[in-house]
């Protein structure tokens, strides 16, 4: 098999190379290429947020409640305005005094994206009002998950996309926890993960730390002294920094045998490293609005909010450096997360992570160790994450081997979707059919996040079911308003014959792809059309001569049997 | 170097026998068609929430009633004969689908089981446990426990190994015949000119041909075991009489899927079902009771829809660890060390909790926090795999492991 550098690179740096964009790379050159997308430039709308603009979403639901769900959309507005005002007050009264009786409100309406733009106060108060309806909170989620697919595959940005891919990965949230994650998750998305995607990675762990959905996923808002609850502490060390290669469980509880630990530089972690880390982190909380001691309650906002009553005030000891008792407010958090992201094994763990997501499932350690050593040198600058990136694109095993990776569900889909150039508006069922074959947006419940390996994808349920997407993808199998292959109308003019439309279709999806064999034997297939349940046999060069319906449904079968190749399974 | 064919060899090397080279009792019952269901609880199940000694002085002290099965009041837990010597053990109150199985005789328990390797991790936990081994070392190196145990069966059948309701798990790493779905009428794809299209383009070599081969087949497989009407059409699967799987969630419908796979006589000899959502650092009551309600009658609704096999099937229920003795702030419990198995099948001693309990003393807790393992969960499966399964022994299923003495669960 004779593949491009080129093509082997741009399939594994965005979510599916299209000609289009080899054609690019191929006039830019890749370095030039890599450096536009490494400095997204977001004053340009390009396709995906041209698409997200356009977009419309059905909603659906029957609701009983004082007033009508729009109207508590503007009250929790105005409650977000008025900061701190609660919005259920407003309206549980009616003209005469008396307590208002509840109504039904029925929603049916097709309604864009609302709610990506919506400040995190606004996304939180507004649901954060009794009776709100769920399928309401639930959009807010629903919209991000949307916007994620059209990005995923009509964005110009495909680096940062999938960048953004990786680090709601490694910093996995499951949005199901609670409703409220649901809410505000526009905001996390957009203010948390893609804000720092190309950031500081320091940086980016503490806008997590503090990002109400992680303190609700892992726990910490209800973190207090004492017991602390240490979910949010392992997980920490064991997944967003250090990794479990650092995890030194022999030593067990024996931290001064723990390799320069006693020189305040311990080179793993040990559980009571968790427990003492649990204990930075009491007090650390969601401004959810909470009551406390009877009659208090927290801000309502939607951010962070540190309570230093639950807080533990005493020392600490964590991989080896002595905390001080009775330190300022939050600096025992801060020191873990500063011990946690500049610790040598992080740099390692993050390069690899990075290096397996866009090269190879076991990259060499060589590898690892160059990428490693640029995490490090800009472990400070703002611009931490773009200069790791730039030399995991431009690193010569970027273009090695091909088919070291196998793709995720997402990514398969998108590489067929963009290869293809279908028209394709995400709602609900393209969500639940990639859940179907395995990756479920934002919903992945373990907080590993969805699993990076050929081991786990290369699987007989992920692989039927994504042919099984793909050819209903191609053949139909969707709401007309949903997909759009429009493969005859993206078929050029001068195709006619078996051969002409064969060969079109299997450089479009897969230039210099598949082997002689896989092509050959596609090509048979195609001019093999059934008809009645008879096949006829037709020349290559013989024209088509079948009606348009006829030929677009042939068509899609074919093209989904490409995807279903050996070969389109991975990058 | 082939990363899959180093682990091969380097497996090899490391139990000093070739895997497949395992010899048959010759009297081994059912050899040739037992089913082995494994069950995970993934999170962490907390064992002391579950099975708890509900008058033990440093259980009251170390949690609060709704963290607790208590002897009396709103979370008094159901009384279990054949106990620990004199001690009140109970179930959790929602358990009471698992009090009839256990009263039926055929569900044993053994507490204060698990991974003798002190992680407490859940990840390294799973991944040891599914591999069957205790060293972190050997976890990049060593295939799935139920892969090696496939392949010391060498089964014949259509459908040896089924993963229900997801992808595979570690537990079967690196099969060469295991399939992962979950409804088997809808493990299909097309004509029978696009599947024999796919079938020459997946003859290769690599993973991705053999994992394509695999799914083909069993395809072809299934579409010939399935129940169809007189039209051709695959008839809904309906289980046995009185057996309802309903608001049994997920795991009722994967273990509803199970059923119809395993009645299919297809040769099925493993199969596994994960049921996630155990890792209860906060609100643990509330959560830990919908959980264990629906564990306990989705358990109980397959158990009798598979009547007819149970004298020719062994459930076995495992989770990574069992979680902290004192309960956090949060209403929750942390990542703790001991927790409950269960053994279920005609044949098993059941009826009885196995095992060894300690108690909850602060020099009986490990490392002074957690329930102490008294048994290893490779004891347990030991005795499953050799008495129950067929396999002579577990020396390469359970490389440098000895087993001291069997529960006698069997």
């Amino acid at each position: 098999m004779s593949i491009s550098p080129t093509y082997i690179a741009l399939n594994r740096a965005t979510f599916g190379a299209t000609s289009e964009e080899l054609a690019r790379v191929e006039k830019v050159g890749w370095s030039a290429w890599v450096e536009e997308q490494l400095k997204p430039d977001s004053t340009v709308k390009d396709e995906a947020e041209k698409r997200i603009a356009a977009h419309k979403l059905e909603i659906e639901y029957e609701h009983e409640g004082l007033m009508a769900p729009a109207m508590m959309m503007q009250a929790g507005k105005a409650g977000a305005m008025m900061q701190g005002g609660k919005p259920e007050m407003m309206a549980v009264e009616g003209k005469d005094g008396k307590k208002a009786e509840k109504q039904k409100f029925k929603v049916k309406e097709k309604r864009g994206l609302t709610l990506l733009d919506k400040p995190l106060d606004q996304l939180f108060r507004i649901q954060n009002q009794e009776d709100y309806p769920y399928k309401e909170i639930q959009r807010c989620s629903y919209e991000v998950e949307v916007a994620t697919i059209i990005r995923a595959c009509y964005s110009k940005w495909q680096v940062r996309e999938m960048l953004v891919d990786f680090w709601h990965n490694h910093f996995n949230v499951n949005i199901d926890a609670d409703n409220t994650i649901r809410a505000v998750w526009p905001a996390y998305d957009r203010d948390v993960v893609r804000k720092h995607a190309f950031g500081n990675f320091r940086e980016l762990l503490q806008a997590v730390a503090q990002g109400l959905p992680m303190l609700y996923y892992l726990n910490n808002r209800s973190s207090k002294a004492s017991p602390a609850n240490e979910n949010y502490a392992r997980e920490l060390f064991e997944l967003h920094t250090l990794g479990a290669e650092h995890y030194l469980n022999h030593l067990h509880k024996k931290w001064r045998e723990v390799p320069g630990a006693l020189e305040g530089k311990a080179e793993g972690f040990i559980d009571q490293d968790v427990y003492e880390a649990a204990r930075a982190f009491t007090g650390w909380t969601a401004a959810d609005g909470e009551d406390y001691d009877d009659d208090k309650h927290f801000p309502d906002d939607g951010g962070f909010y540190y309570h230093a009553q639950w807080h533990d005030p005493y020392q600490k000891r964590v991989l080896g450096a002595e905390l001080e008792a009775n330190q300022p407010p939050l600096a025992d958090g801060m020191a873990v997360l500063d011990l946690a992201a500049f610790h040598p094994g992080t740099a390692i763990y993050l390069s690899r992570k990075l290096c397996r997501r866009f090269i190879a499932d076991q990259p060499s350690e060589d590898l690892v160790r160059r990428v490693a050593k640029v995490w490090t040198e800009h472990a400070k600058s703002p611009d931490q994450i773009v200069y790791v990136m730039r030399e995991i694109l431009l690193a010569p095993e970027m273009s090695g081997a091909f088919g070291q990776k196998t793709k995720r569900p997402l990514e398969f889909i998108c590489s067929f979707i963009r290869a293809a150039g279908a028209d394709v508006r995400p709602e609900e069922d393209i969500i639940d059919r990639l859940a179907e074959c395995g990756q479920h947006l934002f919903h992945w419940g373990p907080p590993t996040g969805h699993p990076d390996t050929a081991d786990y994808w290369q699987s007989p349920n992920s692989l039927l079911k994504r042919w099984k997407f793909a050819r209903d993808l191609a053949t139909d199998g969707f709401d007309g308003e949903v997909v759009r292959m429009n493969l005859l109308r993206n078929t050029p003019a001068d195709k006619k014959t078996w051969q002409e439309f064969a060969d079109y279709w299997l450089d479009r999806l897969a230039p210099d792809l598949l082997e002689p064999h896989t092509r050959e034997e596609l090509t048979k297939w195609f001019r093999e059309y059934e008809d009645d349940g008879k096949a006829r046999h037709h020349e290559p060069d013989a024209e088509i001569s079948l009606n348009e319906s006829d030929l677009a449904e042939h068509l899609g079968e074919f093209v989904a049997l490409a995807a279903a190749t050996p070969e389109f399974q991975l990058r | 170097m082939n990363r899959r064919h180093f682990l091969c060899s380097s497996l090899a090397t490391l139990t000093g026998s070739r895997i497949t080279n395992l010899t048959f009792a010759a009297d081994a019952p059912q050899s040739h068609d037992h089913l082995l269901v494994v069950l995970f609880l993934r999170g962490g199940c907390d064992g002391l929430n579950l099975l708890g000694p509900a008058n033990d002085k440093d259980y009251i002290a170390a949690r609060p009633e709704w963290l607790r099965a208590t002897d009396a009041g709103k979370f008094e837990g159901i009384a279990l004969k054949n106990g620990y010597n004199g001690i009140d053990m109970r179930l959790h109150r929602e358990a009471g689908a698992l009090k009839e199985l256990y009263d039926s005789g055929h569900l044993a328990m053994i507490h204060a089981c698990g991974l003798k390797n002190g992680s407490r991790s859940h990840f390294e936990a799973q991944d040891m446990m599914e591999r069957g081994v205790t060293d972190q070392k050997n976890i990049s190196i060593a295939s799935g426990w139920l892969t090696r145990t496939i392949e010391a069966l060498s089964p014949h059948g259509l459908l040896p190994a089924v993963a229900v309701g997801g992808e595979l798990p570690d537990s079967l790493l690196h099969s060469k015949v295991a399939v992962s779905m979950s409804e088997a009428r809808n493990f299909t794809y097309g004509r029978e000119n696009q599947l024999a299209l796919l079938k020459r383009l997946y003859e290769g070599s690599e993973s991705i041909h053999r994992i394509g081969k695999l799914t083909l087949d069993t395809i072809t497989a299934l579409q010939s075991k399935l129940t169809r009407d007189g039209d051709g059409n695959v008839q809904d699967y309906t289980p046995e009489k009185g057996v309802s799987y309903e608001d049994t969630g997920n795991l009722g419908e994967s273990l509803r899927n199970l059923a119809q796979i395993a009645k299919m006589e297809a040769g099925l000899r493993v199969a596994t079902v994960d049921y996630d959502g155990w890792d209860t650092h906060e609100d643990q009551e509330y959560r830990f009771n919908e959980l264990v309600s629906e564990f306990s009658r989705a358990l109980s609704s397959f158990y009798n829809d598979m009547s007819r096999f149970h004298s020719k099937m062994t459930v076995v229920v495992h989770t990574e660890f069992g979680r902290r003795l004192k309960s956090n702030q949060s209403e929750g419990t942390d990542h703790g060390y001991g927790g409950v198995h269960m053994v279920l099948g005609n044949g098993i001693k059941g009826g009885k909790l196995h095992g060894e309990w300690r108690g909850l003393a602060n020099d009986q807790l490990d490392e002074g926090a957690d329930l102490a393992i008294t048994t290893d969960y490779r004891t347990v499966l030991t005795e499953v795999l050799t008495q129950r399964v067929g396999l002579a022994d577990t020396k390469s299923i359970f490389p440098g492991f000895e087993m001291k003495k069997a529960l006698g669960i069997v």
